[in-house]
């Protein structure tokens, strides 16, 4: 077990750069997710930590020790990679061993390992197939298999659920969690799906464009985003952007005037608000915070008419259009009844919602909330 | 639809198979079965020099060729001393040719799989010498290594090594080595291409695997590298070694079996026996004798490369 601990990361291929400066310290035993979109370097960043790209500037430690200048089998790794990268030609045993062998490990050590990692992963029986005779599910469990004879002190993930299909991702997303509880193996996991994220993680690092935008406990940063990226980019359907320009009433209350329709600001916010008042300001609401109100209009609602009704089962999305001529999407019971051009009001949660500059996409509020300590479970 | 049609449909359907098949069939049997079976044949028969017929002979063709003859009949267990010397010519032409060209080709082919600046244009001219008719390179290497002006003797004498002309075509044991290291320069291209290919078909994420494992060069290219390039070796081996035991242009050209028959292989043997002596008969017997060779080594070689990386 090992803490790791990236320090002004920096990897360049030719003139692009794909990881750009980025520290992250990744506790012992946590389950440490990066997520992102493609191209956003959290792939590069783990194959910096892997020793399978070289980092051009910064420092990797591994424990207490500097990594940097050792090769991959050197850092006491073990890797899942997103095709699984069986060795085809050789069956799940030989699989399982080969890194063992490699590591000139005694053979009744190597027989034992491998016993017990595949009596864990339920795969006793497939010892002696291929990897070309397994399902998709049987291949993963082998490639977690392969990592775990390992016994290493960091298990690195690349996106090891992404070629499963969408029931089979949801059972073996329940089994790694159960595996990380059993094992407490310092974890680095990417992935592009915030779910995925959301769902396995102790400590989740948002990462676009080469750089971390935001680290913490995945419900504090779901919940209190620093920036626009993070707000849009966690949560399904994404968070609702609304820019308008910030105002004092006559009540000397704040408001912000959406083009016809006016917002009022809560009176917490007033302070962090103040120096853009008069000046344009993005307003965040996540779509299961806003909710509808048929009936009469009183204060602080915003009408809207229905587009398209999307029942999902266990909630409705509906794509509506603020009188304003914003779009805009709620998330609402199923049980609601609503139709396709019905005029409808909305109301938005009052401790949800979050400020923005429309400029740079920080937060104007994040720092008005309270972060959330990580621990590892 | 009326029953006419259908059973009109029926018997066009139960025809599909014979009529697209059928012309393949019969092709190959025009190409590769009446050619078998007719050189077979003719290896069991002699052309009687007086009526100009086939007569035949049963086995007298393949006794005369391979068995040693005392007193004009030929003794079983002893090979004749021809037979032997172009066994021999062949094997040492075939074997060295072969596996020094596949050596050099898999050395090339792994390095032009790398990211190296140039190499779109270095694997372009790495066919050059390939795709030129072979009776054309087996002329070029002839003046190269010519004795009195050729542009080998000249560089040796340049560089030192030798003092004076060195007649390496007349020469038994330098026009070996002078026809296999055209034959190398010929053929190694064919092997870094099949085997290019077959690179390209390493998955990536493999060799990764096999770094985090803790292989080092040797154990990625056996347990990664070598089972994806099995299926191409196979490929490679096989086209080259028929090739080889057969290959008439650049011997005939080069050195016509000679000196003496210092290079004499099978396939210029069968020539000579077969058109030179005009003896139909034991030029088609020696041709069975290929032919069986020539199966028995693509076998071993099946036996050897023929598994897939994916197959159970």
């Amino acid at each position: 077990m090992s803490k790791v601990e990236l320090t002004e990361l920096v990897k360049r291929f030719d003139d692009v750069t794909a990881v750009d400066g980025i520290s992250l310290e990744i506790p012992d035993e946590s389950f440490t997710v990066l997520v992102g979109p493609s191209g956003c370097g959290k792939t590069t960043t783990l194959r910096l930590v892997a020793g399978l790209e070289r980092a051009t500037d910064g420092e990797i430690h591994i424990g207490d020790e500097l990594v940097n200048d050792k090769r991959a089998y050197e850092r006491d790794i073990a890797m899942v990679f997103q095709n699984y990268a069986l060795y085809p030609h050789k069956t799940v045993r030989g699989n399982m061993r080969f890194g063992l062998e490699q590591h000139n490990t005694p053979e009744d050590v190597i027989t034992d390992r491998v016993q017990e990692a595949a009596e864990l992963l339920q795969i006793e029986e497939l010892l002696n197939r291929r990897p070309s005779e397994l399902s998709g599910g049987q291949q993963q469990r082998v490639a977690l298999g392969r990592a775990i004879v390992r016994d290493p002190a960091v298990f690195l993930m690349d996106e090891p659920l992404s070629n499963l299909d969408a029931k089979l991702r949801v059972k073996m997303r329940a089994e790694l969690n159960k595996l990380h509880d059993e094992l407490s193996t310092t974890t680095v996991y990417v992935t592009h799906d915030q779910v995925e994220a959301m769902t396995l993680a102790d400590q989740i690092a948002v990462m676009d464009d080469g750089e971390i935008q935001q680290v913490g406990a995945p419900t504090n940063v779901y919940m209190n985003p620093r920036n626009m990226f993070v707000a849009g980019f966690l949560g399904s359907p994404s968070m609702n952007f609304l820019e308008g320009t910030l105002e004092e009433s006559s009540t000397g209350k704040f408001e912000l005037e959406l083009g016809g329709d006016t917002h009022d600001v809560p009176d917490e916010f007033v302070d962090p608000l103040t120096p853009y008042l008069d000046d344009r300001v993005v307003l965040g609401i996540r779509p299961e915070n806003i909710a509808l109100n048929k009936d009469g209009v009183p204060a602080n609602v915003h009408p809207a008419t229905v587009n398209v009704v999307e029942p999902q089962g266990e909630k409705t999305i509906l794509e509506l259009s603020l009188d304003t001529g914003q779009n805009i999407k709620a998330a609402v019971d199923p049980d609601t009844v609503v139709e396709r051009g019905d005029s409808v009001n909305l109301r938005f949660d009052r401790d949800s919602l979050q400020y923005f500059d429309p400029e740079t996409g920080e937060s104007l509020t994040h720092d008005s909330k309270p972060e959330q300590k990580v621990t590892p479970t | 639809m009326s029953t006419e049609k259908q059973t009109l449909r029926r018997i066009l359907d139960r025809l599909f198979v014979p009529l697209t098949v059928g012309p393949t069939l019969l092709w190959i049997a025009a190409i590769i079965v009446y050619p078998t079976a007719k050189l077979l044949i003719s290896s069991f028969q002699f052309r009687n020099p007086v009526t100009n017929e086939m007569e035949f002979v049963g086995l007298r063709n393949f006794r005369r060729l391979v068995l040693a003859r005392e007193g004009g009949s030929a003794t079983f267990g002893v090979f004749s001393p021809e037979f032997v010397a172009v066994t021999k010519n062949t094997v040492v032409y075939v074997g060295c040719s072969v596996t020094i060209s596949f050596l050099l080709g898999l050395g090339i082919a792994l390095l032009l799989n790398k990211d190296l600046k140039g190499r779109g244009w270095f694997r372009t001219a790495v066919i050059v010498p390939w795709i030129l008719p072979y009776v054309m390179s087996g002329l070029m290497w002839r003046w190269m290594f010519q004795a009195d002006f050729g542009a080998i003797n000249g560089l040796l004498q340049q560089l030192g090594v030798i003092s004076g002309n060195v007649p390496f075509l007349s020469d038994g044991g330098l026009a070996m080595i002078a026809l296999i290291i055209a034959d190398v320069w010929v053929f190694t291209p064919f092997i870094i291409i099949i085997l290019l290919a077959g690179l390209q078909n390493v998955p990536e994420q493999l060799y990764d695997a096999a770094e985090v494992d803790g292989a080092g060069r040797w154990s990625r290219f056996w347990n990664v590298t070598y089972p994806f390039l099995k299926p191409s070796i196979l490929v490679a081996l096989t086209i080259r070694i028929i090739f080889d035991i057969r290959a008439l242009d650049l011997v005939w050209v080069m050195t016509g079996g000679g000196p003496g028959k210092a290079t004499e292989v099978w396939a210029s043997w069968l020539y000579r026996t077969a058109q030179v002596f005009n003896s139909p008969g034991p030029g088609a017997a020696l041709g069975v004798v290929l032919l069986a060779v020539t199966f028995a080594i693509v076998a071993i070689l099946y036996k050897v490369f023929g598994e897939s990386p994916y197959e159970a």
